[in-house]
């Protein structure tokens, strides 16, 4: 328990010349699960390799536990990866998968053995059902198993995932993240989970870093991030937000469930009158896309719950929020 | 019925390229010289290849240059081909290795015996089998990067999970790329033990392989018993029935590599 605290320090990196990282800067605490979430093309995958050692960057440190290991590489860093393909060896069984690296590290036969069936039994395979079974016979969940598993069995100090459920059914993927994280707790690893999924994101994650264009522009809790999004970028990609700019209070940040449709005098700080443009039932609540003839956006979006009165398209309303709803941004 | 029509269409295709092999095959065992007249079935012109040392010679040939050039040519095209599975662009490298495959053979042939004459390099066992490497080594090329060993990303895998170079070159990059080698060995064993035109052009006078020691009976047909045409037959059935095998387990091979290598991405 315990683990080693990953910091990462001022990284930039450039293929042949277009720069992939521009300047990344971010911690991830030792025990916990960090979430590095971020849009497609961001370069998150490219810092999960620099911090595997798969690659090194042009400039910039990884420190683990204080410890410079920028140039280490991946075999000596004493690190788990899981595979956004998963990358199993296919002309190995499930055994001989998990078993690799203990292998590759000679390890005598029999710890190999108690070792393998242990990882099996954590990440819920049967040994005595799965153990020999070929890798291509499995189903996407079970190997995803056998990737953890065998991420797992050699004990690394950081485990680092990349987007390991991208290709799993919702209910699959809702079971398995709840296993990791069990799993995680269990071990007490340091964990960096990369996602582009906001809600897979905030499930996951003690700690969250979030990248856009190559920088980190924002980490901390997740709520602390929801609750005081740094910019426009974070506000709309972690949670959904309404961004306006408003006279004396610059450029700032409204969260849809903050908007009051209609609201009672003395309710709302500010009030805009708009029109209903567009009603979504989504089960709990109703979203609605009132268009507004003010600020940054022309339309604002807002959520309210099911039973809180009937609207329809066309129809012409008052949106109004706290003063304290409001984020204030940096440009 | 357009589907009936095309299923007649395929077996008459398949007819003339089969009929004619199965026709020298069954005259093989023929035992009239004349391939025409069936005068019973005899294993005598087998019998009289196992005593001719002119075709057991022209085998032996046959047989060393093909194992020979089938081992260099893959050996050549080995790390060419892994460059080529680390690099995902390679437009004009790529391109480069295509003419060797579609230029005219008689115009390989020419020149590479232009090539022998001009550097004054004695025609023979040697001269065959390095123009036979040489257009070997673009197939087997083509071979291995068209059955994708071991991608960058299993390698990554191993190496985070540990492993030296040397045990990922012994436990993932040979095993994976087995089947491409196995692949390219066969392919190349068959395009050179079958080659005529090649070896024609750069044999030097007195030697011979099997195809061309066909040839310069079939130039005669009927100056021996062992130039008549069932003799040839039986000589020639030999011949296909060595690239049949290879081909086959070449084709075994191809299909099973690609059938797993689909079901294995995520």
């Amino acid at each position: 328990m315990g683990g080693v605290e990953v910091v990462v320090e001022g990284i930039v990196k450039s293929f042949g010349g277009n720069p992939v990282i521009r300047n990344a800067t971010m911690r991830a605490p030792a025990g916990r699960v960090t979430t590095l979430l971020g849009p497609s093309g961001c370069g998150k995958t490219t810092l999960l390799k620099i911090i595997a050692g798969l690659l090194f960057p042009d400039s910039g440190r990884v420190l683990f536990n204080g410890r410079d290991v920028t140039r280490v590489p991946p075999e000596k860093r004493n690190i788990g990866m899981v595979f956004q393909d998963l990358a199993l060896f296919p002309h190995l069984n499930v055994y001989d998968n998990v078993a690799f690296g203990l292998k590759a590290r000679r390890i005598p036969e029999n710890e190999v053995r108690r070792r393998v069936f242990r990882a099996l039994e954590l990440v819920s395979l049967n040994p005595g059902t799965f153990a020999f079974r070929r890798v291509t016979e499995l189903s996407g969940g079970q190997r995803q198993r056998v990737a953890l598993a065998r991420t797992i069995v050699i004990e690394p100090e950081v485990l680092l995932l990349d987007e390991p459920l991208a290709h799993l059914d919702f209910k699959v993927k809702q079971r398995l993240l709840r296993e990791i994280k069990r799993l995680q707790r269990g071990l007490g690893i340091t964990t960096i989970y990369v996602t582009h999924d906001q809600t897979e994101a905030m499930e996951v994650g003690d700690h969250i870093a979030i990248m856009n264009e190559g920088k980190v522009v924002q980490e901390g809790e997740p709520e602390e991030v929801y609750e005081r999004p740094a910019d426009s970028f974070v506000a709309s990609f972690f949670g959904d937000a309404n961004i306006v700019e408003l006279g004396a209070e610059g450029l700032v940040a409204v969260r849809p469930e903050d908007v009051i449709v209609n609201p009672d005098n003395g309710n709302a700080d500010y009030r805009i009158p708009g029109v209903v443009e567009d009603k979504v039932f989504q089960g709990a609540l109703v979203r609605l896309e009132i268009r507004v003839d003010t600020g940054r956006e022309t339309v604002i979006k807002a959520l309210v719950p099911k039973g809180s009165g009937s609207y329809s398209p066309g129809q012409k309303v008052i949106v109004g929020w706290k003063r304290e709803a409001m984020k204030p941004l940096r440009e | 019925m357009p589907s009936k029509i095309l299923r007649a269409y395929t077996y008459a295709l398949l007819a003339m390229i089969y009929v004619p092999i199965a026709f020298m095959v069954v005259m093989s065992f023929n035992d009239s010289p004349y391939a025409g007249e069936w005068k019973g079935f005899t294993v005598k012109w087998y019998k009289l290849l196992l005593a001719d040392s002119r075709a057991l010679e022209a085998f032996n040939n046959s047989l060393t240059i093909a194992i020979a050039s089938a081992i260099v040519s893959t050996l050549i095209a080995l790390p060419a081909a892994y460059h080529t599975s680390k690099t995902p662009k390679l437009g004009v490298l790529n391109a480069l290795t295509a003419p060797p495959i579609v230029i005219p053979e008689i115009t390989e042939a020419v020149s590479l015996l232009v090539l022998f004459l001009y550097i004054g390099f004695p025609l023979g066992w040697v001269s065959v089998f390095i123009a036979h490497t040489a257009f070997n080594a673009a197939y087997a090329y083509v071979t291995l990067t068209v059955i994708r060993g071991a991608d960058e990303n299993l390698v990554a895998a191993a190496r985070t999970l540990g492993a030296s170079r040397f045990y990922i070159w012994r436990r993932v990059i040979i095993p994976l790329s087995m089947p491409g080698i196995v692949a390219s060995l066969m392919l190349t064993f068959m395009l050179s033990f079958t080659n005529f035109i090649k070896t024609l052009f750069t044999k030097g006078p007195g030697f011979e392989t099997l195809p061309i020691l066909i040839w310069n009976r079939a130039r005669r047909p009927g100056l021996t018993e062992l130039s008549s045409q069932n003799a040839l037959n039986a000589l020639t059935t030999l011949l296909v029935l060595v690239s049949i095998s290879i081909a086959t387990v070449y084709t075994v091979i191809v299909l099973r590599r690609s059938r797993t290598s689909r079901i294995v991405g995520a």
